[in-house]
């Protein structure tokens, strides 16, 4: 069996300095820009609100092990497509 | 320009105040003694906010699990 590289699929240096939206375990939702991150997929960002409510945060640190997704270039909510 | 590691800058919160947003809907605030590479913390003079309610707690031993965000230097608002 070939060893894979131990390198993160996820390319997130590209990402630096952008606004991302993560989603949590747990339905959290915050907004803000990348400013580092780990091999673990923990984030330090900066000028983060949380998301609906828009509270500000501001410097925050996100727990990878938490993290369900995220989405560069913001989202757009669309209908329903499953009903 | 040297960019800050998110366990960099938890290191640099010991000390200070901290405030923690559960994978629920609870919240922490309190001063970082110290923590451990699962994100486990000790906070001291704590101010635990569940459903609305404040508890005081002098010391605590906090589970990294269940810890969604961590912003240094903030306050419950």
């Amino acid at each position: 069996m070939n060893q894979l590289p131990k390198e993160s699929i996820i390319k997130l240096q590209s990402h630096i300095n952008k606004e991302i939206v993560i989603q949590f375990q747990g339905g959290r939702q915050v907004k803000g820009i990348l400013l580092s991150f780990d091999i673990q997929l923990n984030l330090v960002m900066d000028e983060v609100r949380e998301l609906p409510s828009q509270r500000i945060l501001g410097l925050v640190i996100c727990r990878g092990a938490l993290i369900n997704s995220f989405a560069i270039d913001g989202m757009v909510e669309i209908e329903n497509p499953y009903i | 320009m040297t960019t800050i590691l998110p366990l960099g800058l938890l290191d640099k919160a010991i000390s200070s105040r901290v405030w923690i947003l559960m994978k629920d809907d609870r919240e922490f605030e309190g001063t970082l003694r110290g923590f451990d590479d699962f994100f486990n913390m000790v906070l001291e003079n704590v101010i635990e906010l569940d459903n609305g309610k404040k508890n005081k707690l002098e010391q605590i031993l906090l589970n990294g699990t269940q810890i969604c965000l961590i912003i240094p230097g903030g306050e419950i608002s």
